[in-house]
Formats: C-alpha cells, sequence, structure tokens
C-alpha cells in the first residue's frame, strides 16, 4: 500500500508539469502569431483613435524661418476652440441643411426600404418563381461599381428623360441646380442601387429558420401569411436589429454617393459628405499660408468625437429598446 | 390519401400563384429590367462615335455610316505615326480605344511630412492605361489576401487556442464593428505622413492587416465547429503547431478562404475612394473611370461610358464565372448580448 501511494506521489507532479508545459507553449504560439495583428490593431484602432481624441483639443502651427520656408510643426493647447468653430461652421446658413439631408435619408431607408426589403427578401426565400435568376440581379449592384451606375443613371435622368419628356434642365446640370429634384434623384438613386443587396442579406439569414418549425407550422393549418408574421419576422427579428443599428451608425457617415455624382463640389450636402470633403480638400493639421477654406483634422477631429457622442449612446438605445419589443426566446 | 395528396399540390399552387407572388415577381422584374437594360443601354452607346451621338442624340442605335467614316479613332495611331492595329475594331470600338490609348489622370501633389511635418514633397505625374492596369492589380491583389488572411488566421487563434485574451478579443471585435468611431481620418493621415508611408502602396498594405471585421467572426465561427481531433492527432504524430495550422485546419478552410477573397477582390477593386485619400499617386482603374467620367469636360457620352464599362467587364466576367461562390452562404447574423 505505502509503495502505491508512494507510486502515485512519484507520478503526479510529472502529470502537472506536462499539462502546464503544454499550455505554455499554446499560449506562446497564440501570442507570438497574433503579435504582428495586436500591434497593427494598437497603432491602427487604439492610437488613432486616442490621437483623434487629443487632437481635437489641440491647434497647429508651422514653424517657419525667416525666409518663410517650414521648419516643423507645433501644438497648443485650444480646449473646447475646435467644437466652437465646428459648430460656428456645421450651423451655419450654408451648412445647417446637411442635417435635414442626413436625416431625410435616414428616414427614408428605416421607413420606407427596410420594410421593402423584409417583404422582398421572402419571396426570394421561399424559392418561388424565377427567384435564382432575381438572386443573380439583385447582386450585381454589389459586383459592378458605383462609378459605372452612377454614369448610367445620370444618363438616365439627364439624357434619356429628358429626351422623352421635353424638360427644359437637366436634373445634374451644374449651371441649373434644384435642390429638391435633386433630392429626389439621390434618394431614387439609393433606393435602385441599394435594394438589391439588402434583400440578400435578409433572405439570407430567413434561410438560416429551422424548416422543421416552418413544416410544424404547416402541418398546424397555418397559410404563407401567418408563417411570415408568426415565424419568419421573429426569427429574423435579430437580423432587422442589426440592420437598424447599423443604419443608426450611418447617419451621419452616409456620403449617399455625392463624392461620385459631384465631385466636391455638390450643391447639396449630407453630413457624411461634408466631413468627406473637408477631409479631402483641407491643407491639414494646419495652412502654411493661414488661409482656411476647409476644417482642418483637429477641427474634424472635434466633429468626429461630437457625432461618435451623439451616435453610439443612440445606437446602444435603439439596441436595447429593439430588445424589449422584440419576441422573446420563447 | 389520395385525396390529401391533391390537396396539399392544390395549396402549394395555390401558394405559389398567390396575389404577394404575382405582385412581387412584377416588381422583381420590372427592376431587374431597369438594371439591365441600362447596361445594355449603356454598352450600345459606347460603341457610337461622338459624332453620331451629337447628330442623332440619346435615345438611338449606333449608326453604322458613323463608324465607316470615322476618322477619330483611326487618327490616334495615325497622328501618332504608328499604324493602326485592327481598323474595324478601332471604329466599332473607338471610344474604348481612346480611353485605352489617350485616358490618363494627372496626379499633383504637395503636402508636408516627417516626424517635425518638414519635409516638402511635391511632384507631379500623368498617369495612363497601363498604370491604372497595374496600380489595380497591385492594390486589389496584395490588399485582398492580406485582409482576407489577417481575419483567418486570427479566427483560428481565438477558437482553437482558447484563453482569456481570445475571448477578450472576441468580444472587442464586436464592440468595434457596433461602436463606429468617426473623425479620425485626420489622425491616420497625420501619422502616414509622419512615418512617411503616405501615398504609398506598403502603407495602405499594412492598414488592411486588419481582423476587426465581420470575416473574423465568421472564421472564429467555422474554425471553432471544426473538431479539434485533427490536431490532437497531428500532436501526437509530432506536428508542430504552425504544421497544424498551415497544413490541417486552413486547408478545411479554403472553400470560405477563396469565397471571402473573391467578395473582397470584387470591393477592393471597385474602391476608387482609395486614391483620394491614402493613394493619391498611384491610380486605379476605378479613379481613372470616376476621373474620366466627372472631370473630363471635352468628352461625350460614348467616351464616359467607355471608360465606365471598361472598369466594370472584368468584375462581369469574373463574376458569370464565379457567381455561385460570390453568393454563397455568408450571412449577416443578428448580434445578441
Amino acid at each position: 500500500m505505502d509503495s502505491i501511494s508512494m507510486d502515485s506521489n512519484v507520478l503526479a507532479p510529472k502529470v502537472k508539469n506536462r499539462y502546464s508545459s503544454k499550455r505554455r507553449k499554446k499560449l506562446w504560439f497564440f501570442f507570438l502569431m497574433s503579435l504582428p495583428f495586436l500591434i497593427q490593431v494598437a497603432i491602427f484602432y487604439f492610437y488613432i483613435n486616442g490621437s483623434s481624441i487629443i487632437m481635437s483639443f489641440f491647434k497647429y502651427s508651422y514653424i517657419k524661418d525667416s525666409s518663410g520656408g517650414v521648419l516643423g510643426i507645433e501644438r497648443f493647447w485650444a480646449g473646447f476652440s475646435n467644437f466652437g468653430d465646428v459648430f460656428e461652421v456645421i450651423f451655419s446658413a450654408k451648412e445647417a441643411g446637411m442635417f435635414l439631408v442626413s436625416f431625410v435619408m435616414y428616414a427614408f431607408i428605416l421607413v420606407v426600404i427596410t420594410p421593402i426589403v423584409i417583404f422582398f427578401s421572402f419571396y426570394i426565400y421561399k424559392r418561388y418563381f424565377m427567384s435564382e435568376f432575381f438572386r443573380v440581379i439583385l447582386y450585381m449592384p454589389q459586383i459592378i461599381s458605383s462609378v459605372v451606375w452612377v454614369a448610367l443613371y445620370k444618363m438616365l435622368i439627364d439624357e434619356v428623360l429628358k429626351s422623352i419628356t421635353g424638360a427644359p434642365t437637366k436634373v445634374f446640370d451644374p449651371a441649373n441646380m434644384d435642390t429638391l429634384k435633386l433630392t429626389v434623384a439621390m434618394v431614387g438613386f439609393i433606393f435602385w442601387t441599394g435594394f438589391g443587396g439588402n434583400i440578400l442579406l435578409m433572405s439570407g439569414a430567413m434561410s438560416g429558420i429551422d424548416e422543421s418549425v416552418v413544416e410544424a407550422c404547416h402541418l398546424d393549418g397555418c397559410n404563407t401569411t401567418r408563417e411570415f408574421m408568426h415565424i419568419t419576422l421573429p426569427s429574423i427579428y435579430p437580423t432587422i436589429t442589426t440592420f437598424i443599428v447599423l443604419d443608426i451608425t450611418s447617419i451621419f457617415t452616409q456620403t449617399m454617393h455625392l463624392f461620385t455624382f459631384f465631385g466636391g463640389s455638390s450643391p447639396i450636402k449630407s453630413v457624411g459628405y461634408f466631413m468627406e470633403i473637408n477631409t479631402l480638400f483641407t491643407a491639414g493639421l494646419t495652412s502654411v499660408s493661414g488661409k482656411q477654406d476647409y476644417l482642418f483634422y483637429p477641427q474634424l477631429s472635434a466633429m468626429g468625437l461630437l457625432i461618435t457622442i451623439v451616435t453610439v449612446p443612440l445606437a446602444i438605445g435603439v439596441r436595447k429598446m429593439m430588445e424589449k419589443l422584440g419576441p422573446s426566446e420563447d | 390519401m389520395k385525396e390529401k395528396v391533391i390537396k396539399n399540390k392544390a395549396s402549394k399552387i395555390k401558394e405559389k400563384v398567390s396575389p404577394y407572388v404575382i405582385i412581387v415577381g412584377a416588381i422583381l422584374i420590372i427592376y431587374a429590367i431597369s438594371l439591365i437594360l441600362p447596361l445594355v443601354f449603356g454598352f450600345m452607346t459606347s460603341l457610337r462615335t461622338k459624332q453620331d451621338y451629337l447628330d442623332n442624340g440619346v435615345l438611338a442605335f449606333p449608326d453604322f455610316s458613323y463608324w465607316a467614316s470615322n476618322k477619330e479613332a483611326n487618327s490616334i495611331f495615325g497622328n501618332a505615326g504608328r499604324p493602326v492595329p485592327f481598323p474595324f475594331y478601332d471604329n466599332v470600338f473607338g471610344s474604348y480605344t481612346k480611353f485605352f490609348a489617350t485616358g490618363s489622370v494627372l496626379v499633383q501633389q504637395k503636402y508636408y511630412c516627417g516626424w517635425n511635418m518638414s519635409v516638402l514633397v511635391e511632384y507631379t505625374s500623368n498617369q495612363t492605361f497601363l498604370d491604372f492596369v497595374l496600380n489595380t492589380v497591385l492594390y486589389a491583389g496584395v490588399s485582398s489576401v492580406l485582409a482576407v488572411m489577417a481575419p483567418c488566421i486570427m479566427g483560428y487563434l481565438c477558437a482553437k487556442f482558447p484563453n482569456k485574451f481570445a475571448s477578450f478579443l472576441y468580444a472587442f471585435v464586436i464592440v468595434v464593428m457596433v461602436m463606429p468611431i468617426v473623425g479620425t481620418a485626420g489622425a491616420l493621415l497625420t501619422l502616414m505622413k509622419k512615418i512617411r508611408l503616405h501615398d504609398t502602396l506598403f502603407g495602405v498594405w499594412i492598414r488592411k492587416i486588419t481582423f476587426t471585421n465581420m470575416y473574423f467572426l465568421i472564421f472564429y465561427a467555422y474554425f471553432k465547429g471544426l473538431p479539434d481531433t485533427y490536431s490532437e492527432a497531428a500532436e501526437i504524430d509530432g506536428a508542430s503547431f504552425m504544421r497544424i495550422m498551415w497544413k490541417i485546419y486552413i486547408p478545411f478552410a479554403i472553400k470560405m478562404i477563396t469565397t471571402t477573397l473573391m467578395l473582397q477582390i470584387v470591393s477592393t477593386y471597385n474602391d476608387y475612394g482609395i486614391n483620394k485619400l491614402h493613394l493619391p499617386s498611384r491610380i486605379t482603374l476605378a479613379y481613372a473611370a470616376w476621373d474620366f467620367m466627372t472631370n473630363n469636360s471635352s468628352a461625350e457620352m460614348p467616351e464616359k461610358l467607355a471608360a465606365c464599362l471598361t472598369l466594370s467587364l472584368p468584375m462581369l466576367i469574373f463574376f458569370i464565372a464565379a457567381k455561385n461562390k460570390l453568393m454563397g452562404n455568408i450571412t449577416v447574423g443578428g448580434l445578441k448580448g
């Protein structure tokens, strides 16, 4: 008995060491292999975001020599002055309309496009007449560049429709821009090119519904309408929630393809487009000449921070609300 | 029994010809026509000569007589002292020839960079069609591979080497996806200029090696579903962790890697925005087509459409060849918790 217990004591430590040695090797491998990616995230997520937040509280100016040559750049604490500059610009008479454009676009996507997408996705999911053909066609706007669709859309609206209706001016004519017509045309473009891709995603989510549940529903005598209302919709509710939350996060980043249509001179602006052209055409941290035509990077960072502060709690709040209002697990 | 079968068949037919199916089917047919018809019409317009378009307006088919008398396409080669390779081709596809032979984008850059932002970089370059193609291959090709392999490897590591940090990374990726932080372009551009990687392919490639996206979740779920018995058997045979990863598990995921790679290639090929901010000196085909369409006031619609359709043709061919893989089973699910 003593020899057996002595053998157990001899055995046990060796088993314990071997386990921890293997686990250590696994951890070493995990960290060594993931190191390049972790460094990338550390730099391009944490450092960039931290730097952007810090930048929004500073202003920059170039250090110049006597002949005007640049020797370097210095920054100085600006407090909330960048935020003040941003408020002054975005709520000016010239730019305030961009909020209306962004909200109109979001409202259109939420109220019009999302229900239509769900309604049409059911057709693809149930594999009705020509659904395979429609799946291929609906995917086409994702395959072909938006540059091509913009060119075709401009041709259709400005050349073809104008020839047919005999309208006096073109909708996209830089010399004769009607803001209302333009907004309607842009909304039409977003519907035309965005409709198909969302249908495919939603029908993909529907295809994840357990077939046995659907069969049981039919055995109990429910028709397609009841199946849609009581099985399909509740089953894809988490996907609908994800869509709505992602749409909220893009209210202020949606550029509406305005740059593709007009370059930097669109007569209507969304918040995302405003930020895009300012980022593109700005002199940078500051300008050498002192002239400012566009917001500098610190001011854009301040604007981005304000948008994030508004968007994140809104997205979380909407998600919580939708989870509360939605169907339960039962 | 027979009656039940007949009833079931009748109800299935009734379902398939219900008002919902008829109305939605009709709308989808109209929508499909609205997508196909402009492409076909655009292609036919791109075959017309500039004179034909100006004389006969937009709603006309190509006029063959203009092809026979079109001197413009031939003059591109003739005036340059070079033999016209295919006269018929140059007439029918004159707008395309013009884009291939004379399409160019003038790039002018002036910015300060370096750690003190005191180094002035200033240059002008004229990029032509061959540059567009080369830049597109380098940008779309390499970026796509990096953008797929990063989440694939990280998804494997987190799924097959479970530990607290791996769980944290999984939650972190979800948080990054649902919580956007806006307005960081300025900080990113400043950093890239400071480390002298702005406007370089290498700088763009490094930014693609990220796993904080949907593909990480997809690969994680996939590798989590694969049994550990393969790695256990391989370990018994003396295989290292690296060998197990590259020789056993990554080959299992090759179909998924191929599908996500194709999706990434489509996305990066069509991305003309990269040239606006991050790579202004290496013009891709997408940006060149956009520039030709937007900023080329001397070109008429046939030439603009030719530039755009040149961009879309490789993708259309790619899509027709690989549509089953591209439209596979990658879906967006709901995020709970």
